[in-house]
């Protein structure tokens, strides 16, 4: 049995209900505790159950930690879009920023708390960010795990169907003898499609696809020809940029943990060359984890997370 | 465990068995949904995770499928304290596995298995692929290894980690003893429902539902996946059995 009591518990707060489970601290309480948000739309445990064992970890040293659903995530009653590719446009614009600002108020004012420190993954890393910029009374610090501070990767809408309509369209005003279907023609619409897709270069060059490893190219030159170091990706997400460099200007305390080399690393070490430069990094730790993937899933990194969250606790002490 | 409770007075109780670590997650919404959806239609719904993952406490390294048989059928007691003899077991992959033991050692007065493994070590295998699949894109230029080379640290007991979680070679051994075959007990109430192009047992014990893929338990492009086709067989079935189980009662009053 873990020596950590877990509680479960149900917020109310008015922009909806968030359920969630409080990780009881052992020992003397500290008064500044910990906050996981949804990791994207998982439940509250994170991929590999990486926000309960960290959460257990830290309630062993006296942080009280808790983790949420927010409304229409895990056991949390909500309204959500049918699909992901729905779903995440609305993270990344601040979609709980809300109503994680007064469940961070509300856990607060119940525990007697001074502080929380807001943890998340990837759209939960997103959504600490806002949070924390719009919460600086209450929100002593974030822990990012793979930030994603581009605007979502858009859904190509051009499906199979799509791309037959346009075909035929074209055929239609073709003489008769060209009219006709050229073999494997739907492979080369779709491969070349995939050539002149941004996103489809970037997840080669950061190994991100599976034929990646493949493809004898100089990734890093590629990847700096492609994303310039003078200016701001034009994917970026302004407003996130815009809260983080101020987050970071006003030296609050931020632990950054991303994989070595993926996608959201690349961008945000260019968008913070950009947004940062000339800022002083104060109370700032990034560590990069090598030999993992975006969700923390290998390479031993939900193990490797917890225990760079244990060493970094300081910062937020 | 959480439970849901019936709108309105209920007709029988189910207890869902989920499936196991990242599949876990991928189904976590359509699972909540589900069972939001039964409450709404009369069931009093259990649901809960095992142990060691999830909300539930424990080092999911020390965890078996033993362990997790006990975890159902602990809430599967709980359930029959308030619906004895009108408690339905609903599982969904592992689930299924551990829904089917439990259904013939009589902790539970039906079955609905949905999309049930051939047996506990091919489902493992079949995480082990998706761990391949992992590795050839994170280590391009390490080791490579096969499925057999994973399951030789598991039988040397060595620690491997799939999904974000380490297996144990106990965890392992326990799958061999799971299979997925007929029930034997006579009650005649259970289903299978198969997800995939897998052929059913015959009517009535068999089904077919089409889901959209894919599956919610490997991805979650859908958040809010159709599964209406799945959901109205099952709450058939459920419905036909509850009406047997009110005459009983009926009988029992009388």
């Amino acid at each position: 049995m873990s020596d950590v009591v877990r509680r479960v518990d149900v917020v109310e707060v008015p922009a909806g209900r968030c359920v969630g489970t409080l990780h009881e601290p052992v020992g003397p309480r500290a008064r500044v505790g910990l906050l996981w948000v949804n990791f994207g739309y998982v439940p509250r445990d994170g991929h590999g159950g990486l926000a309960a064992q960290a959460s257990d970890a830290m309630a062993r040293r006296g942080v009280p930690c808790f983790r949420y659903d927010l409304p229409g995530l895990g056991d949390a009653p909500g309204p959500l879009p049918a699909q992901t590719h729905q779903f995440f446009p609305e993270v990344t614009s601040g979609r709980f920023t809300a109503v994680t600002q007064q469940l961070v108020r509300r856990v607060c004012e119940r525990e007697q708390l001074d502080g929380l420190v807001i943890a998340g993954l990837c759209g939960g890393a997103v959504n600490a960010i806002f949070t924390a910029d719009s919460e600086r009374e209450k929100v002593r610090g974030v822990v990012l795990l793979e930030p994603e501070m581009y605007v979502t990767e858009p859904r190509n809408d051009d499906g199979p169907a799509v791309r037959q309509r346009r075909r035929d369209k074209v055929r239609a005003r073709l003489p008769k003898f060209l009219s006709r279907e050229v073999p494997f023609e739907r492979h080369i619409d779709r491969g070349v499609g995939k050539l002149f897709s941004y996103w489809g270069w970037m997840r080669l060059l950061t190994l991100e696809n599976r034929y990646g490893r493949f493809v004898p190219l100089p990734r890093k030159k590629i990847l700096d020809f492609v994303l310039s170091r003078s200016e701001l990706p034009s994917v970026t997400n302004v407003p996130l940029a815009s809260a983080w460099t101020r987050w970071v200007a006003d030296k609050r305390p931020s632990l950054i943990i991303t994989a070595e080399a993926k996608l959201r690393e690349v961008f945000f070490d260019r968008i913070n060359t950009k947004v940062l430069a000339g800022i002083k990094r104060e109370h700032y730790v990034h560590v990069r984890l090598t030999g993992t993937n975006h969700i923390f899933t290998t390479g031993g990194a939900v193990a490797t997370v917890t225990s760079h969250l244990q060493s970094n606790w300081h910062l937020f002490e | 465990m959480v439970q849901h409770e019936s709108a309105g007075p209920a007709k029988g109780a189910v207890v869902l068995a989920g499936p196991m670590t990242l599949e876990r997650s991928h189904a976590s919404l359509s699972w909540v949904r589900w069972a939001r959806t039964l409450a709404l239609n009369g069931y009093d719904v259990w649901r809960f995770d095992y142990r060691g993952v999830g909300e539930s406490t424990g080092d999911f390294r020390k965890q078996t499928f033993a362990e997790w048989q006990d975890d159902l059928e602990a809430v599967l007691r709980v359930a029959a304290l308030r619906h004895q003899g009108r408690v339905t077991v609903l599982g969904l992959r592992l689930g299924a596995l551990l829904a089917r033991t439990a259904f013939e050692a009589h902790h539970a007065d039906a079955l609905i298995a949905w999309d049930a493994p051939v047996s506990g070590k091919a489902m493992l295998m079949d995480m082990l692929r998706r761990k391949l699949a992992s590795d050839y894109m994170e280590f391009a230029g390490g080791e490579k290894k096969t499925r057999d080379d994973y399951v030789q640290e598991l039988e040397r007991g060595l620690l491997v980690e799939v999904e974000g979680y380490e297996w144990s070679r106990a965890l392992w051994q326990s799958a061999a003893t799971y299979a997925f075959t007929e029930p034997t007990r006579l009650t005649g109430k259970w289903l299978a429902v198969s997800l995939d192009a897998r052929t059913p047992p015959p009517a009535p014990f068999g089904a077919t539902a089409r889901i959209p893929r894919p599956v919610f338990w490997l991805q979650s492009a859908n958040l809010v996946a159709d599964l209406n086709e799945l959901f109205t067989l099952t709450l058939d079935r459920l419905s036909l059995w509850s009406e047997g189980w009110a005459t009983v009662k009926q009988e029992r009053s009388a």
